[in-house]
């Protein structure tokens, strides 16, 4: 009998599932169809001009007015005034109205000139972009200079118009429900707000939009709009070679779609699947790493002071937070001098004869310690630096914690007969870990992206692989400092290069993201506490 | 330590009225001590201890503590369930005392016996135990001090004669001098331009901040205190809008100044793409935000206030922990970075618009570095100073909010 059950099932579901896509189509779009059908005349040139039914539809109210007057005697006295007002929403009809204006200058200004440039096969089609250029006015003897079509201005132009277009299309679709919902509201005769009671509700129910606007404003214009620009930048030549030899600049890169993708996934013709290969599994290893060892360590800190035995745990703690404190890229370039070829570490030990020691046994051939020039010695070196700069952190919020845990624990448990070992692994381990959890999950995200301690370290780092050299990197790099020297470092600026990067190191942050963000039921968390 | 003296005694009360009073032990205590009885209570049974004529506090604990509980005070125990009871009675040279109530069962039995024993141990204890704390104390000193070489060495340089770069043979320098300090004010225009790029960034700290905290405060606001159709979609747009590497993010800006905003004054710019995107940084305080109940803005608006001022009067008081959390972390983010304000400044930056970060870091660079690396050392640590006690007020701050998204206060 379960046979026949399970394959019911299978068609059923999936054919449920196109069923809700379909039903929250309809549900979005069905108002729409009924105010064009039942909606007046008012309602249905909405549909032209953006909330022109808010300047015809009236309704009268009776208002009931407490007026303070003053009886004979002197005495104040409240009055009740019935008025009769008439109210048009006009307000809302200006809104919509205006944003259709705007909308429309949008594409007048933005789309129109920019749209027939875009050329999706190449932007600089002969004749579509103009290039500038400058010839000598023959009468006055000066340059005369046109300036040219800038292609990324074309690219971003577009791109705003295209937001706004959409944009547009959304509001434009509520101001039509908006405006046949207010004509079945008088219909029925249920009350409109005024503009005054639409003023009033921006400050109360709807507060949230008056406070979000301006910061939704500046995370558009400056976050949002610049990573479309960049993830589209990853399709064009951008900053690499042209067929003369140059190197393309903002004003003048085209299409390429994926072609460059391809040379650049390419084993044969390109040296960078190999080196993002292997920066991604050195990125990981090392948010592994910084992550769980200055866990550790921190824990460790934070035990040792918090014991017993210690004497001015302040002073302590507060000489660690010093370490801390100093700006990173102070503190990091100072141990970079340190350890350098020919810095004090590896003096100190050549007056020591350590470094004799090392090299007659074979352990390092140059003669000092290559902390930060030999690629694996970089690696361990810049972990180990790395908990310097990150003990303290976990220290400090260990001890937060520890300090926090309820003592009648470890007094209950010692009656028991627990010994201090027992203690440690069953009360403060699983207490720490569980405060932690959260931290310790989103600390390896953000190593992922740890761009100071990395780059400080080993910016002046020399390489002498050739597929590293090829695509501007090192062997120490993370994903986001191979990125900082694409674009910023170096000779080379490749900037769709660098786009590719940023978009593959955008999936793995996601994908990392969602995953543990499933785990951690965050969502219904926020009402409880409340 | 006092030494008290008086008789101690358990009073047992049981439906108001005394039912029993054990004496456990006459005259002051001047050893550890543990006295132990048992006795069959019932639920609802109240426990006092008392030494001569004072009624001494205690905690009780159990296995489980709704067995014996301490009412507020300390200062009597309500047994909450019938049984045969343990009841100890610690007391210490060091002037502790302890009554400790358990339900007695074999295990626990054969404790009273075992900690008798231990009593004598625990003068020992204390006595063998001093060398290990020296050597403890010492152990942390000597961390410390190793963590703190390159502050120290920092300090060393900036007060050291005769620098040629970094790569040093000794630590402690063979000649000391002020000359640093004064150059960094002094010997300005090129490449050290420190007074210059103090005011430049503490305007532009100054200016972001205001705006920053505005928008974290307004969208975490927003998000902990609404509840609008979009606000889950918003939320995790936000979060992945969040994840695309800022420094392409900071190069399309700098285009955008460039080519579209004509903005040429460095200084704006920074101020501008420092506080534009920060409403993505609302999670620690929308998290702070939520756990203060929402009775109190329902009280209010039943009061008749309308959510601006539930905001403004309410929320915001009671806020101060985070207020301050985000105003000092977006006060000394422009102090620390070189990376994205060069970006946003362009290759063609002068030295005049750096912040003190980008102009310190460029004293670090191959052709300054062996005149200049004194004058860094001493502009570091004059930036130091400032920075790190601001660091060291906001950590109290930072150390709940990491673990909790609830700031302590």
């Amino acid at each position: 009998m379960s046979k026949p059950k399970k394959k019911e099932k299978g068609p059923k579901e999936k054919y449920s599932f196109w069923k809700k896509i379909g039903r929250s189509f309809k549900g979005y779009f069905a108002p729409l169809g009924d105010a064009m059908r039942y909606g007046d005349w008012a309602t249905r040139l909405s549909f032209l001009i953006s909330g022109f039914g808010f300047f015809v539809h009236h309704q009268y109210q009776e208002v009931i007015e407490h007026e303070i007057i003053t009886d004979e005697q002197g005495h104040p006295d409240s009055v009740a005034i019935k008025r009769r007002v008439h109210v048009v929403q006009w307000l809302r009809g200006v809104f919509f109205l205006l944003i259709e204006v705007l909308a429309i200058l949008a594409i007048i200004f933005w789309g129109v000139p920019n749209f027939p440039k875009l050329g999706l096969n190449n932007l600089t089609p002969a004749g579509t972009l103009e290039n500038g250029g400058c010839e000598i006015n023959f009468e006055t003897g000066e340059l005369d200079c046109v300036k040219g079509d800038n292609a990324f201005l074309v690219v971003l132009n577009s791109v705003m118009a295209i937001l706004v277009i959409v944009a547009f299309f959304f509001i434009h679709i509520a101001s039509i429900k908006s405006v046949y919902r207010n004509e079945e509201n008088i219909a029925e005769g249920k009350h409109i707000n005024s503009a005054k009671d639409d003023m009033g509700s921006l400050i109360n129910d709807h507060f949230y939009m008056t406070v979000l606007a301006l910061p939704i404003l500046g995370i558009l214009v400056f976050t949002v709009v610049p990573t479309i620009m960049m993830i589209l930048i990853a399709f064009t030549n951008y900053g690499a070679k042209d067929a003369g030899g140059a190197t393309v600049t903002i004003d003048a890169f085209k299409w390429e779609g994926f072609n460059l993708w391809s040379s650049l996934f390419n084993l044969n013709s390109s040296s960078f699947l190999v080196v993002f290969g292997q920066q991604l599994i050195w990125t990981l290893v090392w948010a592994f790493f910084a992550t769980f060892t200055c866990f550790f360590g921190g824990l460790l800190l934070a035990l040792l002071l918090n014991s017993k035995r210690t004497k001015f745990p302040k002073v302590w703690r507060t000489g660690f937070v010093i370490t801390i404190a100093v700006p990173q890229f102070v503190s990091l370039m100072l141990v970079r001098y340190f350890l350098a070829d020919n810095g004090i570490v590896n003096n100190l030990l050549s007056q020591w004869g350590w470094t004799q020691a090392a090299q007659a046994s074979g352990f390092i051939s140059t003669p000092y310690f290559p902390f930060l020039s030999d690629p694996t010695w970089t690696k361990v070196t810049v972990i180990i630096v790395n908990c310097w700069v990150g003990f303290p952190y976990l220290m400090l919020m260990i001890s937060g914690i520890l300090m926090n845990i309820p003592a009648d624990l470890y007094e209950s448990a010692r009656i028991d007969g627990a010994s201090k070992a027992r203690m440690f692994r069953s009360i403060t381990m699983p207490y720490i870990l569980q405060v932690c959890t959260p931290y310790l999950i989103s600390s390896f995200v953000s190593n992922i992206n740890n761009f100071n301690v990395i780059y400080l370290l080993t910016s002046d780092g020399v390489t002498q692989n050739q597929d590293y050299i090829n695509v501007s990197a090192k062997e120490s790099d993370l994903l986001i400092t191979w990125l900082y020297n694409m674009i910023a470092g170096g000779a080379k600026h490749e900037y769709y290069m660098a786009s590719i990067v940023g978009i593959m190191m955008f999936t793995i942050s996601t994908i990392f993201t969602l995953v543990t963000f499933t785990q951690s039921t965050k969502g219904n968390r926020e009402r409880r506490m409340q | 330590m006092e030494y008290k003296s008086g008789a101690w005694k358990a009073h047992i009360i049981r439906d108001g009225k005394l039912l029993k009073r054990i004496t456990l032990a006459g005259g002051a205590s001047a050893k550890d001590e543990v006295i132990a009885f048992f006795v069959e209570l019932k639920k609802g049974d109240i426990l006092y201890l008392t030494q001569g004529d004072r009624t001494v506090g205690y905690r009780a604990l159990g296995a489980n503590d709704a067995e014996a509980m301490p009412d507020e005070e300390g200062r009597k125990v309500i047994i909450g369930r019938d049984g045969t009871y343990d009841i100890h009675l610690e007391t210490y040279i060091r002037g502790e005392e302890k009554l400790l109530i358990y339900e007695s069962d074999e295990n626990s039995v054969s404790l009273a016996k075992t900690q008798r024993h231990n009593h004598g141990r625990m003068v020992r204890h204390k006595v063998g135990d001093v060398s290990l704390t020296v050597f403890h104390n010492v152990f942390i000193a000597a961390l410390v001090l190793f963590w703190l070489i390159p502050v120290v060495w920092l300090i060393l340089v900036s007060f050291t004669d005769g620098l040629h770069g970094p790569s040093m043979s000794s630590f402690f320098p063979k000649a000391g001098t002020f000359r640093h300090y004064i150059d960094l004010f002094t010997r300005t225009g090129g490449v050290n331009q420190f007074p210059t790029w103090l005011a430049n960034t503490l305007l532009v700290s100054v200016c972001s901040t205001i705006v920053s905290t505005l928008f974290v405060l307004a969208t975490a606001f927003a998000f902990s205190r609404f509840r609008f159709k979009k606000r889950k979609g918003l939320m995790n747009l936000s979060m992945i809008v969040s994840l695309f590497p800022g420094m392409l993010t900071m190069l399309v800006s700098y285009y955008l100044f460039e080519y579209v905003f004509h903005i040429d004054a460095g200084l704006v710019r920074l101020i501008i793409a420092y506080s534009a995107g920060a409403g993505l940084g609302y999670l620690v305080a929308k998290g702070f935000f939520d756990t203060i109940p929402m009775d109190i803005d329902e009280a209010a608006k039943i009061d008749g206030a309308s959510a601006a001022r539930v905001f403004f009067q309410i929320l915001v008081p009671l806020s101060k922990p985070i207020i301050v959390y985000t105003i000092i972390t977006s006060f000394m983010s422009p102090w620390v970075d070189f990376v994205f304000a060069k970006i946003i400044l362009g290759p063609q930056a002068q030295a005049n618009n750096y912040t003190v970060a980008i102009g310190l870091f460029t004293m670090l660079g191959e052709g300054n570095i062996a005149d200049w690396f004194g004058v860094f050392a001493a502009g570091a640590v004059l930036v130091s100073i400032p920075l790190s006690t601001l660091f060291m007020v906001v950590q109290k701050y930072y150390v709940g909010g990491v673990t909790g998204g609830a700031v302590k206060g």
